[in-house]
């Protein structure tokens, strides 16, 4: 492993991360190294407070380090002006939120686009690759419907499609399941574990879902925020 | 563009708020529209009412025949003038008169007057008194000692038609006081306290006679086809006629206060709209705020997923820009609706004076096209400028902070 | 009470929201304390000032004077009643008055005149009428046969102390009123139509001149306070107890400034509607989103047992605490404005006359109502524009409410 530019979709070297709450100090993540491999399909779990979501935050280039660095597809982020930092997100990362990860006023089909949009993507290919992705996740159906006429579930695979659009290098999702009933959160894991296995994307996870937990290549367990444990299984 | 589309869904969203606060801009642009209607209308009214019922668009004096009111005073060249007038082509119609203080008196009373000898033949396209009579008749007899005077003066000497007065004033040249005899023989009513009681008319020949005049004359009072004319000062046409010891002015100097006063309601009309979109200001940025705050964390998922901050800060912008289109309409619709019922109805200003005239007519606002464009611009510039402050504030958001605040 | 504690608190959690909201009470209620202490700052001041200095605040004449002022209406034992009015208490100086009409010629220049017949020592006392000499001086003592003119009218005959004047006029009886006079001084009446026509004699040499010995057409009465006209007025009457005299407030005999007055002050409240109009709208949209947002809380606070009455005494309060203190603050910075305002007038770029009167000057005056009124109107609006979302976050159902999160 080069130190300046390490291989893996992710390497993060020994990362803190202290923010203050009302004055009040907190090190929600401290000196974290960890490295995730192309094709992984990883869960980073945790009770709350143990500083998944900050981590997840920070990888994505939501939130600033306190100290450490992170590569993000060999690109390190601390190097990045704000503006490269936003440009690279919507090139590099697919996000999927526990909720509200769509925009209420744009249909199905809008949202989708709305990356492409911001990526400059001509008309015609945004249309041809909407198209393929609304038949790929079986949502042709609603892609004139705006989200709040759709089941939570139907959400949820529309901010999949979304994040896999503009073919990015990998999906972040925070508790994507989180608000879901049992039954519909297992068959949107299936759907992305499909995903995974057939493109070949990157999947990370912070979540505290066991069916999350059940579908996992690898398991990192976060704890009061430095990681407890990292299993990988096959 | 998706930052438009975007823009207009998010402001029809809460159909609510934004009706809320599109109704405080609406009010506040209407009530500008009206405003400046209704002064256009005082305006039109004043000068409608100072010239047109006795002044004329402008006159024509010896130099410091104003100033003093002198009988010797006259129009110098009378007859040239005359006949250079009657040329003009930008001169609607003229008429001469010759002005004198003096004194009236009737056996019950008396009082000071000007005494104003007309021609009432041309006299009458340039002054309302033939239309303002009310008893008796606008010189239609044949006696040359007709007498016209105001209804509040002729309750005042207690007379009536036919009754008889004794005018005296100082002959021009000696100074000697004259003194003749008129019979009332019309009665005049303006609604206007300096033409109702301190006026009287007579021929202008038996002036002339009186004040031993000759065929001089103290006034040449001028209508033009362009009523504009009056106003502008610049216009060759009182050059040429101010020479030879003559003036000739345009009605805004010959009232002043009044050219004055206009100025004054232009400004205060500015001064209006300063306070109005002050207080509105406050309201949009506050609507802006809280629209902003209700959406946080869909805000955090667009800078997430790549939005740039200057985006951000665009649409919000151009929600404001959707917001001030939508208060325009109701602005207009209001202010047309406040208009249209001011114009039928009018305004009853009648009797009161500013600026050294009395309003007669009712007054009615004046619909300009300018209020439907000039304002609105201002209104929608003005609550795009105010945007920039929420605006600023969402560009500046980190996602991370973004979606923080919204639990 | 707990109730008014979180309100408090709850104003303080959002800043920004509250401090904008409570810059438009502030903002609307500056703007209609300042328009009222404006309005009422002018007229007040221009009321006294004419009324002070020229035409009084009451003044008797004979019945139907006012309307047709001829020469034969008088006041006949106008010493008798003018006594009668000095000894009533808020008048503080009377003055009896001829009026008459005359051509006034020096030299060869002639110009007609409103003769105005005075009482130097009591015109000095009730109108300071040798404050407003300008060149000269007043009168030196009755049957002199002095003239004082008005400084347009000295400019009008190019006349100036010291040269003769000849009048003349028509007398009650008749006859023609001819007579000659030294100009011992030159006056600036105050407005400019006086200043181009009055010419003042003593009330001797006027009675003389029009042969109305004995007889004045007006008293002129100041008062003490100018809000003690309209009591004043009855009092006055009643006491000369002269069914065939009329006495008449400032209202009356300067009825055209009056309504001119009226209208204008009919602008000023109508600006100050819309002015609050636009302050409740504001204020209705701040507190309806502030409510709809924490409905989650109100459901949490009516699952544990708050009464919707209390519900709404919370939103209200929370309106009230913010308006109050907008009025405070309104009140304190719109004393600073006034005051420095009221200093010395803020002179206006032209002069003009509105209702017969001259103004050169506009003031603003410190006084009750422009801080009741517009606190009255903003907080009272504040707080019924919040009724409809308080009456909404009363009706929260607990279970909706916090399913909504």
């Amino acid at each position: 492993m080069e130190p300046n530019n390490p291989s893996g979709v992710i390497v993060t070297e020994a990362v803190t991360k202290v923010y203050s709450d009302n004055g009040v100090p907190v090190e929600a993540v401290r000196g974290i190294d960890l490295t995730i491999k192309h094709g992984e399909f990883t869960a980073i779990v945790g009770p709350s407070g143990s500083g998944k979501t900050t981590f997840l935050n920070i990888v994505s280039g939501l939130d600033s380090v306190t100290s450490g660095r992170v590569w993000l597809a060999g690109r390190l982020l601390s190097e990045m002006s704000g503006r490269e930092l936003s440009d690279f997100r919507r090139d590099s990362i697919g996000f999927i939120f526990q909720a509200y990860n769509l925009i209420p006023v744009l249909t199905v089909e809008e949202n989708i686009e709305y990356i492409m949009l911001l990526q400059g993507v001509p008309k015609s290919e945004r249309h041809r690759r909407v198209d393929r992705i609304l038949e790929k996740l079986g949502l042709a159906e609603f892609a004139h419907r705006v989200p709040v006429k759709l089941s939570g579930g139907q959400q949820q695979r529309v901010a999949v499609a979304r994040a896999m659009v503009a073919e990015p290098v990998l999906v972040l999702a925070d508790e994507p399941t989180a608000n879901l009933d049992s039954k519909t959160g297992a068959e949107l894991l299936d759907m992305m574990r499909e995903l995974n296995q057939t493109t070949g994307m990157t999947f990370v996870f912070s979540t505290h879902d066991r069916a999350i937990m059940e579908r996992a290549t690898r398991l990192v367990t976060l704890r009061d925020g430095r990681i407890d444990s990292d299993e990988t299984r096959d | 563009m998706i930052d438009c589309k975007l823009a207009w869904r998010n402001v029809l969203r809460n159909k609510r708020r934004t009706l809320i606060a599109g109704i405080a801009v609406g009010i506040g642009l209407a009530a500008l529209i009206y405003v400046d209607a209704l002064i256009l209308g005082m305006e039109d009214n004043m000068v409608k009412s100072a010239t047109s019922s006795f002044l004329g668009e402008g006159q024509i004096h010896r130099e410091d025949f104003r100033q003093t009111f002198e009988v010797d005073r006259t129009v110098n060249n009378l007859a040239e003038v005359v006949e250079s007038i009657r040329q003009e082509e930008v001169v609607e119609a003229f008429t001469l008169r010759t002005l004198c203080f003096g004194m009236i008196s009737s056996p019950a009373n008396v009082s000071s007057v000007s005494m104003i000898g007309v021609d009432p033949a041309t006299e009458r396209y340039l002054s309302q008194i033939d239309e303002a009579v009310v008893e008796g008749t606008y010189f239609e007899g044949t006696s040359d000692r007709q007498l016209l005077i105001g209804r509040k003066l002729a309750e005042l000497l207690e007379v009536g038609l036919g009754d008889r007065v004794v005018i005296t004033a100082a002959q021009a040249g000696t100074g000697d006081l004259a003194q003749e005899m008129f019979r009332v023989s019309g009665i005049y009513y303006f609604n206007v306290q300096e033409m109702d009681q301190y006026m009287a008319f007579v021929l202008i020949g038996k002036a002339r006679q009186m004040l031993a005049l000759g065929d001089e004359t103290h006034q040449i009072a001028l209508k033009f086809h362009d009523a504009y004319l009056g106003r502008d000062q610049d216009h060759p046409f009182w050059n040429k006629y101010s020479r030879n010891g003559n003036e000739a002015v345009g009605w805004t100097v010959l009232l002043p206060q009044l050219e004055a006063a206009f100025e004054l309601s232009g400004f205060s009309t500015l001064i209006i709209a300063i306070i109005l979109f002050g207080v509105v200001s406050l309201g949009i940025v506050n609507t802006l705020f809280m629209s902003l705050h209700e959406r946080m964390f869909e805000f955090g998922v667009m800078r997430a997923v790549g939005t740039h901050p200057v985006a951000m800060g665009r649409l919000v912008i151009l929600e404001a820009g959707a917001l001030a289109v939508l208060s325009i309409v109701l602005g207009m619709i209001l202010g047309s609706v406040t208009l249209y019922i001011s114009a039928r109805t009018g305004i009853d200003y009648t009797g009161i004076e500013f600026a050294g005239v009395t309003f007669r007519e009712l007054l009615y606002p004046v619909m300009e096209v300018r209020q439907f464009i000039v304002f609105p611009l201002w209104v929608f510039a003005f609550t795009v400028g105010i945007a920039f402050y929420p605006a600023i504030y969402a560009a500046r958001l980190t996602p991370a902070k973004a979606m923080r605040k919204s639990f | 009470m707990i109730t008014f504690k979180v309100a408090f608190r709850n104003v303080l959690r959002q800043k920004r929201r509250s401090l904008l909201t409570m810059l438009t009470m502030l903002g609307g209620f500056t703007l209609a304390a300042i328009s009222i202490a404006w309005s009422d700052g002018t007229y007040n001041v221009i009321i006294d000032m004419f009324t002070r200095t020229q035409l009084g605040h009451i003044q008797v004449h004979g019945a139907g004077y006012l309307d047709r002022p001829t020469l034969y209406n008088t006041v006949n034992d106008y010493t008798g009643v003018g006594e009668r009015i000095g000894s009533i208490e808020g008048v503080v100086g009377w003055s009896p008055r001829i009026y008459s009409a005359g051509l006034a010629s020096v030299g060869e220049k002639s110009a007609g005149v409103r003769i105005i017949g005075i009482d130097p020592a009591k015109e000095i006392r009730a109108t300071r009428f040798d404050k407003k000499i300008i060149t000269g001086r007043t009168f030196a003592q009755s049957g002199a046969l002095e003239a004082i003119l008005g400084k347009g009218l000295a400019e009008a005959l190019k006349a100036d102390v010291g040269d003769e004047i000849v009048i003349v006029s028509q007398g009650a009886d008749g006859s023609i009123a001819n007579d000659l006079y030294e100009i011992v001084g030159i006056i600036d009446a105050g407005d400019a139509t006086s200043n181009q026509t009055a010419l003042y004699l003593t009330l001797a040499d006027a009675q003389e001149l029009l042969v109305l010995h004995g007889r004045a057409h007006e008293i002129v009465i100041i008062a003490e306070d100018l809000d003690d006209v309209a009591p004043l007025t009855a009092t006055i009457e009643k006491v000369i107890d002269r069914p065939e005299l009329a006495v008449e407030p400032w209202q009356e005999f300067a009825r055209s400034f009056y309504t001119a007055m009226k209208a204008d002050q009919q602008g000023t409240w109508i600006m100050v509607f819309i002015i609050v109009l636009l302050v409740s709208v504001g204020v209705l949209n701040t507190v309806l989103m502030t409510v709809l947002e924490r409905t989650r809380e109100y459901g949490v606070l009516r699952a544990m047992g708050v009464r919707p009455l209390q519900v709404i005494r919370l939103v209200i309060y929370e309106v009230t605490v913010m308006a109050i203190t907008s009025a405070a603050v309104g009140f304190l910075l719109s004393l600073v404005i006034n005051y420095l305002l009221s200093l010395h007038g803020v002179p206006m770029p032209t002069v003009f006359t509105y209702g017969g009167v001259e103004f050169s000057h506009m003031y603003t005056e410190i006084n009750a109502r422009s801080f009741i009124i517009p606190a009255v109107t903003v907080v009272l609006s504040a707080i019924v524009v919040s009724v409809f979302p308080a009456i909404r976050a009363a009706r929260t159902s607990p279970a909706k409410a916090m399913r909504t999160h």
